[in-house]
């Protein structure tokens, strides 16, 4: 990750803020971005509270809350866009979250993986599409569950 | 207290993960260049598959049972590895990575052994997607034991403690079960063993230590009163597994510096990739265990493991993706007392199949490691050292069976379908050529 960004972000970093650390060869391979708040924009001294933002902003701490729990996939079809979920669109999906009723999950059904919004009911569940032409899923089968709740959506702008 | 947690037919569970499909269906492993098997689900047991059994001899029953065979795809399965681990170490005070789909904890003190158990098994279960079992016992060859029960009998659910059984129930399970099961025995020693009728369990419960030490050894004496719950076994000794070579020390002093963990992973890779010459081995994972003083509050357990591309006993491939590991999981801040490097999986350099497009080890690497290590016998310890990183390189096998590194490739991500229609049966789709086949809806357009 050493980009020149990085490099021009790890320079201009309070200097009070551990700089043996933060110019240690990159030992970590986390993708980082650079600090929200910037010095050079700010003649003179530093600001005592830009000490907090030196490490950066690290997207895995952001959007993974468990590693160990948490999947990527790829989403096809189309039946989640009244979800705002599209063909081709990558979930991350936490499989230590309890859903709850409107929680976008994965489930395995009939020995597939489907994405659908999850509904509660008083003894099981119901699986719905963001399409009203998709017809309800009821599970049936003993083996049907649910694999995990999809906590984020990735989608790339620019293609 | 100890438990032993381990994943179901791991490498075979690994493959259903992200293939519900193949749920309740027979699901075999074979190993590199898909030559024999080495694992089975219970399902592929029951079909009559014998473990290590030569692919090609038993295609016949793999066609006539619709039997799900993969090539090993040791990525994925070191990618699920480290998340177990660390699944069972968000719970267990106390963990001792023992193979890749097993690891000791330590449960003393905890009040309710049987609940926490059964805690692990539902959470490996929910966050990882794999099917555990776990044995609890006052000595590691009773958790062992007990996990060995746990698994053959479905009454326990998965895990069976047993400090819960009475007395009855116990001598009735060692009665029935062959010594050769038994952790620590080996072959060899079994045969050994069974010339002086000691044939099940509950012949070695009732056989005189002493006499065991005096006819075999001192290894056979403790495992006798490890069976009367005396432990012998501390959580983090090295026990005599042929799977695995293992290097780990404490640090003299607690170290939070990555350079020096690094450099200390870095020659226990050296040493392990020493021995695993001796024995003519090739190991075709590498683990890295690193972590703090757990009697302190701040703590952690930092465990990670990787494959490699191809089985290898080469210092530089072994010491670079032990120090890569290293990197990983080292937490700044974090004071480390102890780090050690597991070599996994282990091959007979003499017994695999030579394949002209899989080198592995190439003829010139095997000479240089020749050299490092007389060079380091005469001289003593570690006069030959790699001194840098090797680059990657790139090896071909054999392996036609493939899944997806469903964890590891972004592009290799597992598919997964939001228009499924809920009308009757869908033939089970391939996650590499996902089925985008429209359902029956006029407004449904995809490309």
């Amino acid at each position: 990750m050493d980009t020149p960004e990085r490099k021009n972000a790890l320079k201009t970093a309070d200097p009070r803020a551990g700089i043996s650390e933060s110019l240690a060869p990159d030992e970590n391979p986390r993708p980082r971005m650079s600090p929200l708040i910037d010095d050079r924009i700010r003649a003179g001294f530093p600001s005592p509270a830009s000490g907090d933002a030196s490490c950066g902003i690290d997207l895995n701490e952001h959007l993974i809350r468990n590693p160990a729990a948490t999947f990527f996939l790829v989403v096809s079809g189309d039946s989640m866009v009244g979800e705002g979920i599209d063909d081709g669109d990558m979930v991350i999906v936490d499989r230590s979250v309890e859903p709850r009723s409107g929680s976008i999950v994965v489930a395995a059904i009939e020995g597939d993986f489907t994405l659908k919004r999850f509904v509660k009911t008083a003894a099981s569940f119901e699986l719905h599409s963001g399409n009203p032409e998709y017809p309800v899923i009821h599970p049936k089968h003993e083996d049907d569950h649910i694999v995990g709740v999809v906590c984020w959506i990735l989608r790339k702008c620019s293609r | 207290m100890f438990a032993l947690i381990d994943g179901n037919s791991f490498f075979a569970s690994c493959e259903r993960v992200f293939r519900p499909d193949l749920w309740r269906k027979p699901v075999i492993v074979l190993s590199n260049n898909d030559g024999c098997v080495i694992a089975r689900s219970e399902e592929a047991k029951k079909a009559g598959i014998p473990m290590g059994a030569p692919f090609f001899k038993i295609s016949g029953l793999v066609e006539r049972h619709g039997i799900a065979a993969f090539s090993c795809n040791y990525e994925l399965y070191a990618d699920l590895s480290a998340r177990m681990m660390a699944c069972v170490a968000s719970l267990a005070p106390a963990l001792e990575v023992y193979s890749i789909d097993e690891a000791f904890a330590d449960f003393s003190g905890i009040t309710d052994a049987s609940a926490l158990g059964v805690k692990i098994r539902h959470r490996v279960m929910r966050w990882i997607g794999i099917p555990a079992c776990v044995g609890i016992g006052a000595s590691k060859t009773l958790a062992k034991f007990s996990n060995h029960l746990a698994k053959r009998n479905p009454r326990f659910s998965g895990v069976c403690n047993w400090l819960d059984l009475t007395e009855t129930e116990r001598l009735q399970w060692m009665r029935s079960t062959s010594v050769f099961d038994l952790w620590g025995i080996g072959r060899k020693l079994g045969e050994k063993l069974l010339e002086q009728r000691i044939r099940t369990v509950f012949d070695l419960y009732g056989a005189d230590p002493a006499l065991m030490r005096r006819r075999h050894s001192v290894t056979v004496e403790r495992i006798v009163h490890e069976l009367h719950g005396i432990p012998c076994l501390e959580l983090e000794e090295i026990s005599p597994a042929q799977r695995q070579v293992l290097r780990s020390r404490s640090f003299a002093e607690e170290v939070s510096d990555i350079g020096e963990i690094k450099a200390a992973v870095s020659r226990h890779a050296h040493s392990a990739a020493a021995a695993l010459r001796r024995w003519n081995g090739l190991a075709s994972c590498v683990g890295v265990m690193i972590r703090t003083n757990r009697f302190k509050a701040e703590r952690h357990f930092g465990w990670d493991v990787t494959s490699l591309p191809a089985p290898s006993s080469d210092t530089l491939v072994l010491s670079a993706a032990a120090t890569r590991l290293a990197g990983r999981i080292f937490r700044p801040g974090m004071k480390y007392k102890k780090a050690g490097v597991v070599l996994l999986e282990l091959v007979d350099a003499n017994t695999r199949t030579g394949d002209l497009f899989n080198p592995g080890d190439s003829e010139r690497s095997r000479a240089l490691m020749q050299t490092i290590d007389s060079i380091n016998s005469r001289y003593g310890g570690e006069a030959v050292k790699s001194a840098a990183e090797l680059v990657g390189t790139k090896w071909h096998t054999r392996r036609e069976r493939l899944s997806p590194r469903y964890t590891t490739r972004w592009d290799e991500l597992r598919r997964v379908d939001a228009g499924t229609t809920n009308t009757g049966f869908k033939e089970p789709v391939s996650p590499r050529r996902p089925d985008f086949s429209p359902p029956r809806s006029e407004s449904a357009t995809r490309a």
